[in-house]
């Protein structure tokens, strides 16, 4: 595709950031990834940067702020939590947004991503076009009670939510942080995000994403972390929406004890098309990865999952293991599931799997015997699958909410009361 | 009328024949045994009873008052009063067990003409059913048996049993893996089940269940069908001579 649009754009605006220049050269020197690249394989980067370049260089027009901010508001009041920072097509809305104490905010570069190549062409774009470039700092010691949520909102058919945002958690701080994205019905759009995350000794981070756009809108993230010693990451992400959707996780270890713990859900309607990238580099001793990806498929929906462990020389010492079990729910559903390990250490732990299959028939007949009829069962049986991953959200209010996400994507559901 | 009635039922598994005519005539208030060696198809006939769709009746028929009970669907022979004691119980984490049993008592009573239980009266009966089962109350707020001990599990089966209160219960191999406290324990819910309005029948290899919960007959079933039937005396016999005088004489 044509790069030049949008290096006329970009021309046309005033100065930017440091480092937009950089972006932008990189993009057009290494043009967009292709099939051929591993990272690239089963979903199609032309599109997604396509529709993010379409909006930067033929933006939709303003919509009535006072408007989106009602229905934005009207949808995040009930979260509750520490604090909430807005985004509304990819700009911080400070009408919205509250923040708690404890939390430093500075408009930053520090965001940068570490971009290489081709394969990295939405991070690019990210970084070279405009949105908002955030760090989020919490002083060492500092515990941030409740969560905070940041809430990525579009305003209209065709916006373009591009935000930069970095955390950065000094030694012994603990934070809780919830992304949200959704797209109250407003036709086809687009969240392209970067968060790169700098956890220092012993501090604590809980990062959530809750999915919930239309069938209609793209979702480009990518999470950047980098863990000192015995530092903790815990990821949870919900994808119950979109039409396309990658997600890039790439978590390093660089600490001696540092530990990273991911868990996803996917679930899969109509010809949605859903990939996870993620990679663990365990560089220091003794570091912990844990990870749990479940899909469910249905339709002719699509999932990927690609899980990459890398243990540096000398990493002695890693425990590293992560599952990928699938539900097929239809003769046209697909997934594509690949665990890697690359192991280049001693005195190694390393387990992983992956599964592809059908509801369990012995549990769908052990309910059926006991008077639940079938389709509830199947319902079910579908939602306690998932249902792990979901314990591992410790806040109530937020764990409700993603319940109600999963239950919302099986169809019919009507069986929320029978989950544990 | 019996309250179950198996004519010449032919079944199979997998292709394979298991079920080769067996009869049998289940009245209410009765407690039968079915015995007999491993892969006589004492798990199949249990299994045909409840419903479990990988199992095909090829000939024959089975009624429940006289209702054709083969042509229900599991949860609807539920309603009508069937309950399977599972050999394995399922563990479905993410279904929570308390949940579950009040939807499975829900649709039970439903299906009777019976109101819904109110949550606050689920809870009394439950706690009341779950002590005599010597269960603790803990198991209400766990996944349905998720990380339960096979003992556990099968306690669980009989306390679901006595609060679904069904007419007819087959009960598959309740007694394997259990240590003889209990076996006590099942066997007293079992027992203190029996009615006049309501029909067991045991699956089980050993004679040991037997001096707990004391049958009124017992047929040994061999080869799909049954070869012999008696009173509780001829478990006790079988327990002494084994299988194969049974076998011989109904080969000769």
């Amino acid at each position: 595709m044509n790069l030049s649009a949008l290096e006329q754009a970009f021309d046309t605006r005033e100065a930017g950031r440091a480092g937009q220049r950089e972006a932008l050269d990189a993009l057009i020197a290494s043009g967009l990834p292709t099939r051929k690249s591993e990272l690239w394989k089963y979903t199609k980067a032309a599109p997604l940067a396509e529709f993010a370049i379409a909006a930067l260089t033929d933006p939709a027009p303003t919509a009535d702020i006072d408007a989106v901010r009602a229905r934005v508001a009207a949808r995040i009041d009930a979260l509750g939590g520490a604090g909430r920072l807005v985004f509304i097509d990819g700009a911080l809305d400070e009408t919205l947004t509250q923040l708690p104490e404890g939390i430093r905010v500075e408009a930053a570069s520090s965001a940068a991503v570490s971009a290489t190549g081709a394969d990295d062409a939405l991070a690019l774009i990210n970084a070279a076009m405009p949105g908002a470039d955030l760090t989020l700092r919490v002083a060492s010691e500092v515990a941030i009670d409740g969560v905070l949520h940041v809430v990525h909102a579009l305003a209209a058919q065709s916006s373009l939510g591009q935000v930069r945002l970095a955390i950065e958690l000094a030694s012994r701080a603990s934070l809780t942080v919830a992304e949200h994205f959704a797209d109250d019905g407003i036709g086809a759009g687009m969240h392209n995000t970067v968060v790169s995350v700098r956890l220092a000794e012993d501090a604590r981070l809980h990062l959530r994403r809750l999915q919930a756009l239309g069938t209609d809108t793209l979702q480009v993230t990518r999470i950047e972390a980098a863990l000192a010693d015995h530092a903790t990451l815990d990821t949870v992400t919900v994808d119950a929406g979109g039409k396309t959707v990658r997600n890039d996780l790439n978590v390093r270890l660089e600490g001696p004890g540092a530990r990273v713990d991911m868990r996803g859900v996917y679930l899969g309607n109509d010809s949605q098309h859903i990939d996870n990238h993620t990679r663990v580099d365990h560089i220091a001793r003794d570091t912990v990865s844990r990870e749990d990806y479940r899909g469910i498929l249905r339709d002719r929906s699509r999932g990927v999952f690609n899980g990459k462990v890398y243990v540096h020389k000398g990493a002695d010492g890693t425990d590293a293991a992560q599952s990928n079990p699938n539900l097929l729910l239809s003769d046209h559903a697909e997934i594509d599931t690949k665990p890697e390990l690359e192991i280049y250490a001693d005195d190694v732990k390393c387990a992983h799997g992956a599964t592809v299959g059908q509801i369990d028939e012995t549990s769908l007949f052990y309910l059926r015997s006991r008077g639940i009829d079938e389709s509830t069962a199947l319902q079910l049986l579908t939602y306690a699958f998932c249902r792990e991953v979901l314990t591992g959200i410790e806040n109530d209010a937020l764990r409700i909410a993603a319940e109600q996400l999963v239950a919302d994507q099986i169809p019919d559901f009507s069986a929320l009361e029978l989950i544990a | 009328m019996a309250l179950l009635d198996i004519n010449d039922l032919h079944a199979r598994v997998a292709g394979t024949d298991i079920l080769k005519g067996l009869s049998l005539s289940v009245n209410a208030g009765e407690v039968h045994a079915i015995m007999g060696p491993n892969g006589s198809g004492k798990s199949t006939l249990a299994n045909v009873l409840a419903g479990r769709d990988d199992y095909e009746v090829t000939a024959g028929g089975a009624t429940l008052d006289g209702t054709d009970l083969l042509d229900m669907e599991p949860e609807e022979r539920a309603h009508a009063g069937v309950f399977l004691a599972f050999q394995y119980p399922v563990e479905i984490p993410g279904v929570n067990n308390t949940y579950l049993l009040r939807a499975a008592l829900n649709a039970v009573r439903a299906a009777r003409g019976q109101e819904e239980i109110s949550a606050v009266d689920f809870m009394k009966l439950a706690r009341e059913k779950m002590k005599a089962m010597e269960m603790d109350a803990g198991f209400l707020n766990r996944g349905v048996n998720e990380g339960f001990s096979g003992g556990e599990k099968k306690r669980n089966e009989v306390f679901q049993m006595s609060v679904l209160e069904p007419r007819l219960c087959v009960l598959d191999e309740t007694d394997s893996g259990l240590d003889i406290d209990a076996l006590k324990v099942v066997a007293e819910g079992v027992n203190a089940l029996r009615s006049p309005d309501r029909a067991f029948v045991l699956v089980t290899h050993y004679q040991r269940l037997l001096d707990y919960i004391e049958p009124d007959f017992v047929h040994v079933l061999a080869g799909g069908r049954i070869i012999r039937s008696g009173d509780k005396s001829l478990a006790l016999e079988l327990e002494a001579r084994g299988y194969d005088w049974v076998l011989e004489e109904a080969a000769a």
